[in-house]
Protein backbone atom coordinates (compact mmCIF):
# COMPACT_ATOMS: atom_id res chain seq x y z
CA UNK A 1 0.00 0.00 0.00
CA UNK A 2 1.61 3.13 -1.29
CA UNK A 3 1.02 6.29 1.25
CA UNK A 4 1.75 9.75 1.29
CA UNK A 5 4.68 11.35 2.60
CA UNK A 6 2.31 12.87 5.32
CA UNK A 7 0.31 9.95 5.67
CA UNK A 8 3.43 7.66 6.45
CA UNK A 9 4.74 10.73 8.98
CA UNK A 10 1.39 10.22 10.56
CA UNK A 11 1.20 6.74 10.26
CA UNK A 12 3.66 5.87 13.45
CA UNK A 13 5.58 3.43 11.11
CA UNK A 14 8.53 5.69 11.25
CA UNK A 15 9.00 5.28 14.74
CA UNK A 16 8.15 1.22 14.65
CA UNK A 17 10.68 0.78 11.83
CA UNK A 18 13.72 2.73 13.78
CA UNK A 19 12.46 0.49 16.74
CA UNK A 20 13.03 -2.35 14.70
CA UNK A 21 9.19 -3.48 15.24
CA UNK A 22 8.17 -3.52 11.94
CA UNK A 23 7.82 -6.77 9.05
CA UNK A 24 5.89 -8.06 6.34
CA UNK A 25 3.50 -5.42 4.45
CA UNK A 26 4.39 -2.86 6.66
CA UNK A 27 8.12 -3.09 6.55
CA UNK A 28 7.66 -2.92 2.71
CA UNK A 29 5.77 0.30 2.91
CA UNK A 30 8.18 2.00 4.94
CA UNK A 31 11.04 1.03 2.62
CA UNK A 32 9.03 1.82 -0.64
CA UNK A 33 8.31 4.98 0.66
CA UNK A 34 12.05 5.92 1.98
CA UNK A 35 13.09 5.21 -1.41
CA UNK A 36 10.38 7.29 -2.87
CA UNK A 37 10.73 10.43 -0.73
CA UNK A 38 14.10 10.45 0.49
CA UNK A 39 13.48 13.52 2.91
CA UNK A 40 11.94 11.24 4.98
CA UNK A 41 15.52 9.76 6.30
CA UNK A 42 15.77 13.29 7.99
CA UNK A 43 12.71 11.90 10.28
CA UNK A 44 14.34 8.45 10.30
CA UNK A 45 17.68 10.66 11.44
CA UNK A 46 15.73 12.80 14.43
CA UNK A 47 13.47 9.70 15.77
CA UNK A 48 16.94 8.10 16.08
CA UNK A 49 18.32 10.53 17.75
CA UNK A 50 15.63 11.24 20.40
CA UNK A 51 16.08 7.46 20.64
CA UNK A 52 19.89 7.43 21.31
CA UNK A 53 19.45 10.49 23.59
CA UNK A 54 16.63 8.27 25.69
CA UNK A 55 19.01 5.48 25.24
CA UNK A 56 21.52 7.37 26.65
CA UNK A 57 19.48 8.68 29.93
CA UNK A 58 18.69 5.35 30.89
CA UNK A 59 22.49 3.89 29.42
CA UNK A 60 23.88 1.40 32.35
CA UNK A 61 27.91 1.14 32.05
CA UNK A 62 28.85 -1.87 30.14
CA UNK A 63 31.32 -4.34 31.58
CA UNK A 64 34.62 -4.59 29.53
CA UNK A 65 34.60 -7.31 26.65
CA UNK A 66 37.88 -8.71 25.29
CA UNK A 67 37.40 -8.12 21.47
CA UNK A 68 40.51 -10.46 20.81
CA UNK A 69 38.63 -12.95 22.94
CA UNK A 70 35.51 -12.31 21.05
CA UNK A 71 36.61 -11.89 17.61
CA UNK A 72 38.98 -15.31 16.55
CA UNK A 73 41.58 -13.67 14.91
CA UNK A 74 43.61 -16.55 13.16
CA UNK A 75 46.93 -13.76 12.14
CA UNK A 76 46.92 -12.43 15.41
CA UNK A 77 49.96 -14.00 16.63
CA UNK A 78 51.76 -14.00 13.27
CA UNK A 79 54.10 -10.94 14.13
CA UNK A 80 55.93 -12.59 16.64
CA UNK A 81 59.25 -12.94 14.58
CA UNK A 82 60.56 -9.23 14.02
CA UNK A 83 64.21 -9.76 12.51
CA UNK A 84 64.17 -5.81 12.13
CA UNK A 85 64.19 -6.08 16.39
CA UNK A 86 67.09 -8.19 16.51
CA UNK A 87 70.22 -6.49 17.20
CA UNK A 88 72.58 -5.63 14.45
CA UNK A 89 76.11 -6.88 16.14
CA UNK A 90 78.20 -9.13 14.06
CA UNK A 91 76.43 -9.06 10.78
CA UNK A 92 79.38 -9.94 8.36
CA UNK A 93 79.83 -13.66 9.31
CA UNK A 94 76.11 -14.11 11.10
CA UNK A 95 73.84 -12.47 8.42
CA UNK A 96 74.01 -15.30 5.69
CA UNK A 97 73.23 -18.04 8.02
CA UNK A 98 70.65 -15.74 9.91
CA UNK A 99 69.16 -14.63 6.21
CA UNK A 100 68.74 -18.52 5.82
CA UNK A 101 67.13 -18.89 9.10
CA UNK A 102 64.60 -15.99 8.11
CA UNK A 103 64.14 -17.65 4.96
CA UNK A 104 63.46 -20.98 6.44
CA UNK A 105 60.88 -19.58 8.82
CA UNK A 106 59.20 -17.17 6.25
CA UNK A 107 58.89 -20.09 3.61
CA UNK A 108 57.24 -21.97 6.62
CA UNK A 109 55.09 -19.20 6.87
CA UNK A 110 54.15 -18.84 3.70
CA UNK A 111 53.89 -22.39 3.25
CA UNK A 112 51.35 -22.68 6.50
CA UNK A 113 49.78 -19.96 5.06
CA UNK A 114 48.51 -21.21 1.27
CA UNK A 115 47.91 -24.28 3.30
CA UNK A 116 45.52 -22.87 5.22
CA UNK A 117 44.14 -21.11 2.54
CA UNK A 118 43.52 -23.87 0.51
CA UNK A 119 41.66 -26.10 3.07
CA UNK A 120 39.55 -22.99 3.32
CA UNK A 121 38.91 -23.10 -0.69
CA UNK A 122 38.73 -27.09 0.14
CA UNK A 123 35.61 -26.36 2.21
CA UNK A 124 33.87 -23.75 0.57
CA UNK A 125 33.74 -25.84 -2.42
CA UNK A 126 32.17 -28.19 -0.36
CA UNK A 127 29.86 -25.44 1.26
CA UNK A 128 29.27 -24.34 -2.27
CA UNK A 129 28.38 -27.74 -3.61
CA UNK A 130 25.73 -28.39 -0.30
CA UNK A 131 24.39 -25.14 -1.14
CA UNK A 132 23.88 -26.05 -4.72
CA UNK A 133 22.25 -29.10 -4.28
CA UNK A 134 19.82 -27.32 -1.48
CA UNK A 135 19.13 -24.65 -4.00
CA UNK A 136 18.09 -27.81 -6.55
CA UNK A 137 15.81 -29.15 -4.32
CA UNK A 138 14.26 -25.99 -3.55
CA UNK A 139 13.94 -25.44 -7.23
CA UNK A 140 12.32 -28.79 -7.75
CA UNK A 141 9.81 -27.90 -4.67
CA UNK A 142 8.76 -24.82 -6.04
CA UNK A 143 8.07 -26.25 -9.77
CA UNK A 144 5.69 -28.53 -7.35
CA UNK A 145 3.64 -26.10 -5.84
CA UNK A 146 3.44 -23.83 -8.95
CA UNK A 147 1.64 -26.77 -10.04
CA UNK A 148 -2.18 -25.12 -11.44
CA UNK A 149 -4.55 -28.11 -9.56
CA UNK A 150 -2.53 -26.76 -5.93
CA UNK A 151 -5.05 -25.16 -3.86
CA UNK A 152 -3.00 -22.65 -1.59
CA UNK A 153 -4.32 -22.17 2.02
CA UNK A 154 -2.93 -19.72 4.76
CA UNK A 155 -2.69 -20.64 8.32
CA UNK A 156 -5.28 -19.59 10.41
CA UNK A 157 -3.16 -18.93 13.89
CA UNK A 158 -3.82 -18.75 17.17
CA UNK A 159 -4.55 -16.21 19.37
CA UNK A 160 -1.36 -17.31 21.50
CA UNK A 161 0.75 -17.70 18.21
CA UNK A 162 -0.09 -14.47 16.28
CA UNK A 163 3.15 -14.28 14.23
CA UNK A 164 2.61 -17.92 12.61
CA UNK A 165 2.33 -17.32 8.94
CA UNK A 166 2.58 -20.64 7.07
CA UNK A 167 1.47 -21.87 3.92
CA UNK A 168 0.08 -25.12 2.89
CA UNK A 169 0.05 -26.32 -1.33
CA UNK A 170 -2.86 -28.77 -1.12
CA UNK A 171 -2.70 -31.05 -4.47
CA UNK A 172 -5.31 -33.47 -4.49
CA UNK A 173 -5.27 -34.84 -8.00
CA UNK A 174 -1.26 -36.01 -7.43
CA UNK A 175 -2.73 -36.54 -3.65
CA UNK A 176 0.70 -33.88 -2.80
CA UNK A 177 0.71 -31.63 -0.16
CA UNK A 178 3.55 -28.94 1.20
CA UNK A 179 4.15 -26.54 3.78
CA UNK A 180 5.74 -23.04 3.21
CA UNK A 181 6.95 -21.96 6.31
CA UNK A 182 6.84 -17.71 6.38
CA UNK A 183 7.16 -17.44 10.66
CA UNK A 184 6.92 -19.90 13.20
CA UNK A 185 6.71 -19.62 16.60
CA UNK A 186 10.14 -19.93 19.03
CA UNK A 187 10.36 -23.23 19.96
CA UNK A 188 12.68 -24.86 22.89
CA UNK A 189 15.57 -26.96 21.89
CA UNK A 190 13.78 -30.03 23.30
CA UNK A 191 9.89 -28.95 21.25
CA UNK A 192 9.28 -30.26 17.67
CA UNK A 193 6.45 -28.84 15.45
CA UNK A 194 3.63 -31.57 14.34
CA UNK A 195 1.43 -31.74 11.60
CA UNK A 196 -1.79 -32.98 11.86
CA UNK A 197 -4.62 -34.35 9.83
CA UNK A 198 -8.08 -33.12 11.48
CA UNK A 199 -11.21 -35.20 9.81
CA UNK A 200 -14.29 -35.98 11.24
CA UNK A 201 -15.24 -38.33 14.03
CA UNK A 202 -11.86 -39.66 13.67
CA UNK A 203 -8.95 -38.66 16.24
CA UNK A 204 -6.37 -36.56 15.15
CA UNK A 205 -3.69 -38.70 12.79
CA UNK A 206 -0.06 -37.57 13.24
CA UNK A 207 1.22 -36.64 10.17
CA UNK A 208 4.97 -34.95 9.63
CA UNK A 209 7.21 -34.11 12.76
CA UNK A 210 9.49 -31.06 11.83
CA UNK A 211 12.27 -28.63 13.08
CA UNK A 212 12.06 -24.70 12.88
CA UNK A 213 15.59 -25.35 10.37
CA UNK A 214 13.51 -27.72 8.14
CA UNK A 215 13.75 -25.01 5.25
CA UNK A 216 11.08 -22.79 3.68
CA UNK A 217 9.42 -25.22 1.43
CA UNK A 218 8.98 -29.11 2.13
CA UNK A 219 6.71 -31.84 1.63
CA UNK A 220 4.61 -33.65 4.07
CA UNK A 221 2.32 -36.67 4.31
CA UNK A 222 -1.06 -36.06 2.15
CA UNK A 223 -4.06 -37.51 3.91
CA UNK A 224 -7.13 -38.22 2.20
CA UNK A 225 -10.72 -36.38 2.68
CA UNK A 226 -8.62 -34.07 5.43
CA UNK A 227 -10.93 -31.48 6.41
CA UNK A 228 -8.44 -29.38 8.09
CA UNK A 229 -4.59 -29.48 8.80
CA UNK A 230 -3.46 -28.06 12.27
CA UNK A 231 0.05 -27.88 13.64
CA UNK A 232 0.93 -27.84 17.22
CA UNK A 233 3.86 -27.49 19.19
CA UNK A 234 5.27 -30.80 20.82
CA UNK A 235 7.67 -32.51 22.74
CA UNK A 236 10.81 -33.40 20.52
CA UNK A 237 10.01 -35.82 18.44
CA UNK A 238 6.53 -35.56 18.13
CA UNK A 239 3.31 -36.98 19.76
CA UNK A 240 0.79 -39.28 19.20
CA UNK A 241 -2.09 -37.27 20.16
CA UNK A 242 -1.92 -33.20 19.93
CA UNK A 243 -1.08 -30.91 22.44
CA UNK A 244 -4.23 -28.50 22.19
CA UNK A 245 -2.30 -25.87 24.48
CA UNK A 246 0.00 -25.53 21.73
CA UNK A 247 -1.47 -25.21 18.85
CA UNK A 248 -0.16 -22.64 16.58
CA UNK A 249 -2.96 -23.07 13.55
CA UNK A 250 -4.98 -24.50 11.37
CA UNK A 251 -5.42 -25.26 7.31
CA UNK A 252 -9.43 -25.44 6.57
CA UNK A 253 -8.81 -27.84 3.70
CA UNK A 254 -12.86 -28.17 2.91
CA UNK B 1 32.63 10.05 13.25
CA UNK B 2 29.98 6.84 12.43
CA UNK B 3 31.28 7.00 8.53
CA UNK B 4 34.71 6.88 9.95
CA UNK B 5 33.94 3.55 12.50
CA UNK B 6 32.08 1.87 9.59
CA UNK B 7 34.83 2.14 7.67
CA UNK B 8 36.95 0.86 10.07
CA UNK B 9 34.49 -2.25 10.80
CA UNK B 10 34.26 -2.86 6.97
CA UNK B 11 38.09 -3.23 6.65
CA UNK B 12 37.92 -5.32 9.91
CA UNK B 13 39.96 -3.05 11.81
CA UNK B 14 39.18 -3.84 15.22
CA UNK B 15 39.78 -0.55 16.47
CA UNK B 16 35.80 0.36 14.73
CA UNK B 17 34.52 -2.64 17.39
CA UNK B 18 36.11 -0.74 20.05
CA UNK B 19 35.28 3.02 19.19
CA UNK B 20 31.95 1.65 18.06
CA UNK B 21 31.77 -0.05 22.22
CA UNK B 22 32.76 2.61 23.43
CA UNK B 23 30.02 4.82 22.04
CA UNK B 24 26.98 2.96 22.09
CA UNK B 25 27.78 -0.18 24.26
CA UNK B 26 26.08 1.41 27.29
CA UNK B 27 23.10 2.40 25.70
CA UNK B 28 22.81 -0.86 24.13
CA UNK B 29 23.40 -2.87 27.36
CA UNK B 30 20.87 -0.80 29.47
CA UNK B 31 18.68 -1.63 26.06
CA UNK B 32 19.54 -5.61 26.60
CA UNK B 33 19.60 -5.46 30.28
CA UNK B 34 15.81 -3.96 30.56
CA UNK B 35 14.69 -6.88 28.08
CA UNK B 36 16.23 -9.56 30.03
CA UNK B 37 14.08 -7.77 33.53
CA UNK B 38 18.18 -6.90 34.40
CA UNK B 39 19.57 -10.40 34.98
CA UNK B 40 23.36 -9.46 34.19
CA UNK B 41 24.80 -12.35 33.05
CA UNK B 42 22.60 -13.06 29.87
CA UNK B 43 22.68 -9.50 29.43
CA UNK B 44 26.37 -9.17 29.28
CA UNK B 45 26.32 -12.58 26.39
CA UNK B 46 24.22 -11.01 24.43
CA UNK B 47 25.64 -7.68 24.64
CA UNK B 48 28.57 -9.69 23.03
CA UNK B 49 26.93 -11.92 21.22
CA UNK B 50 25.13 -7.95 19.40
CA UNK B 51 28.83 -7.04 19.08
CA UNK B 52 30.05 -10.18 17.30
CA UNK B 53 26.82 -9.90 15.04
CA UNK B 54 27.93 -6.46 14.24
CA UNK B 55 31.24 -7.47 13.41
CA UNK B 56 30.46 -10.46 11.07
CA UNK B 57 27.62 -8.51 9.32
CA UNK B 58 28.95 -5.28 8.90
CA UNK B 59 28.70 -5.48 5.20
CA UNK B 60 25.11 -6.04 5.51
CA UNK B 61 24.74 -2.46 6.96
CA UNK B 62 22.75 0.07 4.18
CA UNK B 63 23.04 3.36 5.73
CA UNK B 64 20.07 4.37 3.22
CA UNK B 65 17.99 1.93 5.00
CA UNK B 66 18.67 4.23 8.55
CA UNK B 67 21.17 4.69 10.62
CA UNK B 68 23.70 2.53 12.34
CA UNK B 69 22.03 3.04 15.61
CA UNK B 70 18.79 1.89 14.30
CA UNK B 71 20.47 -1.13 12.78
CA UNK B 72 22.79 -2.21 15.91
CA UNK B 73 20.02 -1.60 18.36
CA UNK B 74 17.64 -3.94 16.30
CA UNK B 75 20.48 -6.55 16.25
CA UNK B 76 20.57 -6.19 20.30
CA UNK B 77 17.18 -5.90 20.59
CA UNK B 78 16.04 -9.33 18.66
CA UNK B 79 19.40 -11.27 19.64
CA UNK B 80 17.57 -10.42 23.14
CA UNK B 81 14.51 -11.39 22.51
CA UNK B 82 15.17 -14.67 21.14
CA UNK B 83 17.26 -15.37 24.21
CA UNK B 84 14.82 -14.51 26.39
CA UNK B 85 11.98 -16.41 24.74
CA UNK B 86 14.24 -18.98 24.94
CA UNK B 87 14.86 -19.39 28.35
CA UNK B 88 11.01 -18.68 28.79
CA UNK B 89 11.83 -15.05 30.65
CA UNK B 90 8.84 -13.39 29.17
CA UNK B 91 6.49 -15.52 30.27
CA UNK B 92 7.84 -16.43 33.97
CA UNK B 93 9.19 -12.78 34.76
CA UNK B 94 8.28 -10.26 32.53
CA UNK B 95 4.59 -10.35 32.02
CA UNK B 96 4.57 -10.21 36.54
CA UNK B 97 6.91 -7.32 36.82
CA UNK B 98 6.07 -5.37 33.83
CA UNK B 99 4.25 -1.89 36.09
CA UNK B 100 7.20 -1.87 38.36
CA UNK B 101 9.93 -2.65 35.78
CA UNK B 102 8.44 -0.21 33.25
CA UNK B 103 8.18 3.17 36.21
CA UNK B 104 11.44 2.12 38.47
CA UNK B 105 14.44 1.98 35.51
CA UNK B 106 14.03 5.37 34.56
CA UNK B 107 14.70 6.40 38.19
CA UNK B 108 17.57 4.30 38.67
CA UNK B 109 19.90 4.52 35.70
CA UNK B 110 19.74 8.20 34.83
CA UNK B 111 23.56 9.21 33.83
CA UNK B 112 23.03 12.38 31.91
CA UNK B 113 22.94 15.68 33.25
CA UNK B 114 19.91 15.65 35.62
CA UNK B 115 18.46 19.26 34.38
CA UNK B 116 18.47 18.30 30.73
CA UNK B 117 17.09 15.33 31.60
CA UNK B 118 14.15 16.58 33.93
CA UNK B 119 13.27 18.77 31.59
CA UNK B 120 13.95 16.05 28.80
CA UNK B 121 11.25 13.65 30.48
CA UNK B 122 8.78 16.51 31.58
CA UNK B 123 7.71 16.87 27.97
CA UNK B 124 6.56 13.12 27.56
CA UNK B 125 2.89 12.94 28.75
CA UNK B 126 2.88 9.51 30.92
CA UNK B 127 0.48 7.93 29.32
CA UNK B 128 2.91 8.21 25.88
CA UNK B 129 6.14 7.35 28.22
CA UNK B 130 4.50 4.02 29.20
CA UNK B 131 4.49 3.09 25.77
CA UNK B 132 7.41 4.59 24.63
CA UNK B 133 8.91 2.38 27.52
CA UNK B 134 7.81 -0.58 27.15
CA UNK B 135 8.78 -1.04 23.25
CA UNK B 136 11.97 0.68 23.63
CA UNK B 137 13.11 0.10 26.98
CA UNK B 138 11.25 -3.26 27.72
CA UNK B 139 11.65 -4.75 24.47
CA UNK B 140 7.89 -5.52 24.00
CA UNK B 141 6.49 -5.82 19.91
CA UNK B 142 3.84 -3.02 19.47
CA UNK B 143 1.63 -5.78 18.87
CA UNK B 144 2.11 -7.22 22.67
CA UNK B 145 2.21 -3.80 24.07
CA UNK B 146 -1.51 -2.85 22.32
CA UNK B 147 -2.69 -6.65 24.16
CA UNK B 148 -1.08 -6.05 27.46
CA UNK B 149 -2.39 -2.16 27.56
CA UNK B 150 -5.31 -3.47 26.10
CA UNK B 151 -5.59 -0.79 23.60
CA UNK B 152 -5.96 -0.63 19.76
CA UNK B 153 -2.94 -0.93 17.60
CA UNK B 154 -3.55 2.44 16.53
CA UNK B 155 -3.65 4.15 19.72
CA UNK B 156 -0.44 2.53 20.59
CA UNK B 157 1.26 3.33 17.05
CA UNK B 158 -0.36 7.42 17.82
CA UNK B 159 1.32 7.30 21.13
CA UNK B 160 4.50 6.21 20.39
CA UNK B 161 4.50 9.09 17.58
CA UNK B 162 3.42 11.75 19.93
CA UNK B 163 6.14 10.69 22.60
CA UNK B 164 9.09 10.74 20.45
CA UNK B 165 7.60 13.96 18.76
CA UNK B 166 7.96 15.76 22.17
CA UNK B 167 11.20 14.95 22.58
CA UNK B 168 12.53 15.30 19.13
CA UNK B 169 10.68 18.81 19.43
CA UNK B 170 12.48 19.14 22.60
CA UNK B 171 16.07 17.64 20.91
CA UNK B 172 15.38 20.42 18.80
CA UNK B 173 14.96 23.08 20.65
CA UNK B 174 18.08 22.22 23.21
CA UNK B 175 19.75 22.05 19.71
CA UNK B 176 19.24 26.04 18.89
CA UNK B 177 19.50 27.06 22.28
CA UNK B 178 23.30 25.50 22.06
CA UNK B 179 23.74 27.21 18.38
CA UNK B 180 22.46 30.77 19.79
CA UNK B 181 24.77 30.39 22.65
CA UNK B 182 27.72 29.60 20.36
CA UNK B 183 26.95 32.16 17.83
CA UNK B 184 26.64 35.28 20.99
CA UNK B 185 30.03 33.36 21.95
CA UNK B 186 32.09 34.19 18.98
CA UNK B 187 30.64 38.03 18.28
CA UNK B 188 31.61 38.75 21.85
CA UNK B 189 35.18 37.15 21.16
CA UNK B 190 35.02 39.10 17.85
CA UNK B 191 33.92 42.35 19.62
CA UNK B 192 36.56 41.83 22.50
CA UNK B 193 39.69 41.47 19.87
CA UNK B 194 38.37 44.68 17.82
CA UNK B 195 37.85 46.65 20.73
Amino acid sequence: MALRIEEIRESGLLELYVLGDLSGEDLSTVEAALSKYPELLEDISSIEQALKIYGKIHSVPAPNISFDNLINKPLSSSNSYNPASRPAKSRGSWLWPLMFIGALIGGGFIYNNLSQKLSDSQSDLVNCRTNSEQKDVQIELLQQISNPNNTIIKVDPTEKYPETNIYLHNDNAAQKAFLQIKSLPPIADNQSYQLWSLKDNVDPIPLDVFEGDAGNIFEVNFELNTGAYAITIEPKGGSTSPTLDNLIGVFPVS
Amino acid sequence: MEEEIIKKLKSRDQSGLQSLYKNYGDVLYGNILRVTNNDTSIAQEILQNTFLKIWKNIDKYESKKGGLFTWMNTIARNTALDKVRLVGYQQNKKTESIDASVYSLNKSYISASKLDVDKLLSTLEEKNKVVLDMIYLQGYSHRETAKILDLPLGTIKSRLRIGLGALRKEIDKEKHLFFGFIIILIIICSLIKWL
